[in-house]
């Protein structure tokens, strides 16, 4: 809940700061109102199980597994948290810089409400530094540094139902650098029966993933590489706590497909991708759709070339060689790899181009041709 | 006089097919192969414009290969050597006397509808024609069979041009946030415009707006202009009148609105919609696909299918690397960075 003036003033008598303070409380005050005065409403009080309160007014995180420690004054790494006198704030609160309606398929989701519009809401800011990220200029910025509108939950959900939506999609930058703003819209948006889905890298701690997977029914996680190395040095972060990620999302019972953007001569090599596939049908399963989507040379590595069409194909095929039934290939249309096969009369039960949908010809999630009943969130 | 246009017409006609090389100028003779080269290269980039966009497997392309080798096989000349020497007897001084402004006697005319009929292989050549249209066309069914929906679909919008179509080139990609459409900006822009400005200039932006539209796709009837103007106005209150948020939800159904502008694009839509093109299909499959300009293009794409290997891998550790909390410091202090932004500033001198 956000504080009110009163509030905050009294907290910080009760923490017995007072005379032995170097600021004033008109300087705190000030302090506050400059975040509040660019936009009263984008201050949300990270909740108390997602940080502590350290000697010192100093703030610690625990959202993802940087863990950032803030002294009064910084900001996380993610862009979006702040350390108020003492006090973790989120900044990433009503103010997305992005608002869009785009078809579900666009997240990507193929298995998950097909053909439904979505209203995709993203706010600056993220826990990754990747290195060919596609939005950097809203990931890559604070908040409050964006042209952002001003929409509160409800808003958001009004939203939804004006323009017909039956999904509310948290996409375009890291749901976990607007974690609170989510939980909150989310929340409301399930008492409407209006469906949430992320698109996320899923670099978070568990504790908040399972509590993202009460309000969450869909998540599109980028499984952007399998190799520590590359998770490094070109996206800034860890393989690990990606993978526990999934297993959260698993064991949760929520809708998961996986994307993986494949990088020309970074994460393209055969072996890897063998490997990321192999793990993928022992720990998640053979029936999480599997996404390979091609590379577009993009903001710091504008020198590579587009994803050759065969390297993506023979992505592809590895993954059905596993075993895997369900894979995709995204950013190439038109193409095969677009459409859902049957994985038991191997039948076309979805023609897509690219997003669009041509021909669906499942009856509510089943094979009209043999019954084969496909998973998927279907209404 | 349709006599005289029927001259006119045949005559041309032959100056332009007759092997006329022994009558050439060396300069000519090189502008035509020039011209001859210009033409070939616009096509095959046409071509390969259409096979970037339209990702063919490998079983289609070689489909296609032997469709097109069999269709260019069937392709006849309208007539032999022989019929050439008659036919330049025949037709060098009825030509000279056309270009003198004189009229021609009833044997001449004969002649020139001889010459015609020649020209289209005679009885013969009638029915040759007739039979390579069904073989065509039994060519194109073949290779309509093998294409997906979706490529169909892609043929379909496809229209040939030297700039590869941006929804071919660059479609709009998964988590893409950045994707507005030129009339979603122009909306844009539109709100950007203090409202003063729009006051004063409302009546000259619209009527420039009027004026575009008319040069690429003709002029408005007069009380068509007059409901375009008012269509248009309406549009700009409206689109100026929404709140931000309202606006981003319903930037794409305005854009939808200002489609009456592009008149030919939404033209093509409106018919689309009553269902009127699918031998659009078929007629293009049989323009591009069996072009036997298509056979090398898409032979060399099958060799680097085939051929095709992923590239060795990046040494990550020689790249400029991700940024990333440094031992264990991932807290970013707004004054240090204001100080390195300042100290970035170039100084005043």
């Amino acid at each position: 809940m956000r504080q009110s003036r009163r509030d905050f003033i009294a907290n910080i008598g009760k923490l017995g700061i007072g005379a032995g303070l170097t600021l004033t409380a008109f300087d705190i005050l000030s302090l506050f109102n400059n975040a509040y005065a660019a936009n009263p409403m984008a201050l949300k009080e990270v909740a108390n199980e997602n940080y502590d309160s350290l000697p010192g007014k100093k703030t610690k995180c625990y959202i993802c597994p940087l863990n950032c420690i803030l002294e009064d004054g910084q900001t996380c790494f993610c862009r979006t948290r702040k350390n108020h006198a003492g006090k973790l704030f989120s900044h990433a609160y009503n103010n997305p810089c992005v608002l869009l309606v785009d078809p579900v398929e666009k997240t990507p989701l193929n298995h998950f409400l097909p053909g439904s519009s979505a209203l995709s809401i993203a706010v600056g800011g993220c826990n990754l530094r990747c290195l060919y990220c596609q939005n950097w200029q809203q990931s890559q910025a604070k908040p409050e540094e964006l042209k952002t509108f001003e929409l509160t939950s409800k808003d958001a959900v009004e939203g939804a139902k004006k323009k017909d939506c039956k999904v509310i999609a948290y996409t375009y930058t890291e749901p976990a650098s607007f974690y609170e703003y989510i939980m909150e819209i989310a929340a409301l948006a399930k008492e409407y029966k209006i469906k949430n889905v992320a698109a996320t890298a899923a670099y978070i701690n568990p504790k908040p993933m399972k509590d993202l997977c009460k309000v969450i029914d869909g998540f599109a996680v980028a499984l952007k590489g399998f190799d520590e190395k590359y998770y490094e040095k070109v996206l800034g972060s860890k393989l690990k706590p990606v993978l526990k990620a999934l297993e959260v999302v698993k064991e949760s019972g929520k809708w998961l497909e996986i994307t993986t953007l494949i990088v020309p001569t970074y994460n393209d090599d055969l072996t890897k991708i063998k490997e990321m596939c192999v793990w993928i049908k022992q720990n998640l399963g053979t029936k999480v759709p599997y996404h390979f989507a091609r590379f577009v040379p993009e903001y710091k590595l504008k020198d590579l070339p587009r994803t050759p069409l065969q390297t993506l194909e023979k992505c592809r095929d590895i993954a059905l060689e596993t075993g895997l039934e369900y894979v995709y290939l995204s950013n190439v249309a038109p193409h095969e790899g677009n459409d859902t096969f049957c994985p038991k009369c191997k039948g076309k039960v979805v023609k897509r181009l690219g997003f669009k949908i041509l021909e669906n010809s499942l009856d509510n999630g089943a094979c009209k041709k043999c019954g084969t009943k496909l998973p998927g969130v279907w209404n | 006089m349709t006599g005289k246009f029927l001259l006119v017409g045949v005559a041309a006609l032959f100056a332009a097919s007759l092997p006329f090389a022994a009558w050439s100028e060396d300069d000519k003779s090189v502008s035509d192969e020039c011209e001859k080269g210009v033409r070939e290269l616009r096509c095959d980039i046409n071509l390969l414009n259409l096979i970037n966009g339209i990702n063919l497997n490998t079983h289609q392309m070689k489909h296609i290969i032997a469709a097109a080798k069999t269709a260019d096989n069937e392709s006849v000349s309208p007539f032999n050597a022989a019929d050439t020497e008659q036919l330049m007897k025949t037709l060098t001084p009825i030509v000279n006397k056309i270009e003198q402004g004189a009229s021609l006697s009833e044997e001449e005319m004969k002649a020139l509808r001889k010459a015609r009929s020649a020209y289209n292989g005679g009885e013969n050549g009638a029915k040759a024609s007739k039979a390579r249209k069904e073989n065509l066309n039994k060519l194109a069914k073949g290779v309509e069979e093998i294409l997906f929906e979706s490529q169909k679909q892609v043929l379909e919008d496809y229209k040939p041009c030297l700039i590869p179509p941006k929804n071919l080139k660059d479609p709009v990609r998964v988590g893409q946030a950045n994707d507005s459409s030129r009339a979603v900006n122009m909306l844009k822009k539109l709100r950007q415009i203090p409202d003063k400005i729009i006051d004063e200039k409302r009546g000259e932006i619209i009527e420039a707006a009027i004026e575009r539209v008319e040069k690429h796709g003709g002029k408005f009837k007069e009380e068509e202009r007059v409901q375009v103007k008012q269509k248009l106005a309406d549009i700009i209150k409206k689109t100026r009148a929404m709140s931000d948020v309202d606006f981003e939800l319903n930037k794409e159904d305005l854009a939808k609105e200002l489609s009456f502008l592009h008149k030919i694009d939404y033209l093509e839509e409106k018919i689309k919609e009553l269902g009127g093109t699918r031998d659009v299909v078929a007629r293009k499959i049989t323009s591009f696909f069996l072009n036997p300009r298509m056979i090398p293009l898409l032979e060399e794409r099958i060799h680097q299918v085939e051929t095709h290997v992923v590239d060795d891998q990046t040494d990550l550790d020689k790249i400029s690397p991700a940024d990333k909390c440094k031992d264990g410091q991932c807290a970013i202090d707004d004054n240090q960075v204001q100080k390195a932004k300042n100290n970035q500033k170039p100084s005043k001198k």
